[in-house]
């Protein structure tokens, strides 16, 4: 980062290309595939804008995940995203369901729709926590709210996935 | 369920959140406890879920066009957010903009029928002089305002875009 903040164009190259499967996960799982291609973009032209005011003290990680998870949240002010995601999700199943090595379909089914159904605080706790291995303390920075606060997300994200499924369970 | 029974299905949640296996103690508490058990089992479950979604792929398409839009701002954006605050001003000015061309005609047939009616009234008992300056005044003064709120929209629309920019932005 270090480079690109002295304007070295293969140095953005190498950090895009090393961050890109991580974010373009992070942004899918948080917002769904059509939003996701648009904020990917918009990330990478907040990152390459702010430069000069990435501190080098602080991990690149937090820093490119704080600006990814502060867009999700922008556009979802801004357009109601969370309705649009909902229906990515049900079109990505099913784009999905023609992959021959693709997980059997209700089950992916269930978690997009277990996902998509958490309130957003709580989406985004746990999509950094599991699926991208953050520390409590970069999650934290990442959110804005305290690490105590990140901690009690987490498990309430988790009892309320795992709620849902019981719920089903008594239902069926 | 019990106190240790918490600190043991806290436990299990952070250790499925780290990927890793619950303690090996956690586990064999779970063993004799039906409660333990049944949330380890749903976790276990859950984790299945998780895990079964496959890992986003981005386009080879997209990622080349990322590249070449953040290469083009890198050596383009000799000033930071510039470019961005632009994106936002047109967007906010039109959001300012939408509802005050909508309002327009409205102010203006208002302040046309006070001119028109105020003048019928007064004809008979206010010099005409007087009159047409009274009358020049108010539409200079209804102008005037019409001008300053449709004047000031661009401050306004590029003070919420660099307010927008500064919120996302760390």
């Amino acid at each position: 980062m270090a480079r690109v903040q002295r304007g070295d164009e293969p140095a953005l190259n190498e950090l895009l290309e090393r961050w890109r499967p991580r974010l373009f996960g992070f942004l899918v799982r948080r917002v769904g595939d059509v939003a996701a291609e648009d904020l990917f973009q918009e990330t990478w032209l907040r990152v390459v804008r702010s430069r000069d005011r990435y501190d080098p003290k602080r991990r690149f990680s937090t820093w490119l995940f704080q600006i990814a998870n502060n867009l999700c949240r922008d556009r979802g002010r801004r357009r109601k995203v969370e309705e649009g995601y909902k229906e990515t999700v049900r079109e990505q199943v099913q784009h999905d369901a023609g992959r021959l090595e693709a997980p059997p379909l209700d089950l992916r089914m269930d978690i997009h729709r277990r996902l998509a159904a958490l309130p957003e605080r709580l989406r985004e706790v746990l999509i950094l926590r599991y699926y991208h291995q953050l520390p409590e303390a970069d999650i934290a920075e990442v959110v804005g709210i305290p690490r105590g606060t990140v901690k009690s997300r987490l498990h309430s994200a988790v009892r309320t996935v795992r709620g849902q499924m019981a719920d089903e369970e008594d239902e069926a | 369920m019990s106190d240790p029974c918490a600190g043991v299905q806290e436990r299990m949640i952070d250790a499925l959140l780290a990927h890793a296996d619950a303690a090996a103690p956690d586990r064999a508490h779970a063993e004799t406890c039906a409660d333990c058990r049944e949330h380890r089992d749903a976790l276990l479950a859950l984790r299945s879920g998780l895990d079964a979604a496959p890992e986003p792929e981005l386009s080879a398409a997209l990622a080349e066009r990322t590249r070449r839009r953040a290469a083009d701002a890198l050596l383009r954006d000799t000033v930071p957010h510039r470019a961005p605050l632009a994106e936002g001003f047109g967007r906010e000015l039109l959001r300012l903009l939408s509802p005050a061309l909508l309002l327009l005609p409205l102010v203006v047939a208002w302040n046309a029928a006070v001119l028109f009616y105020f003048g019928e009234l007064l004809a008979g008992l206010v010099p005409a002089a007087l009159l047409s300056v009274a009358g020049a005044a108010y539409a200079l003064a209804a102008s005037g305002s019409v001008a300053l709120v449709f004047g000031s929209m661009p401050f306004v629309a590029q003070r919420e875009a660099l307010r927008r920019i500064q919120e996302v932005t760390p």
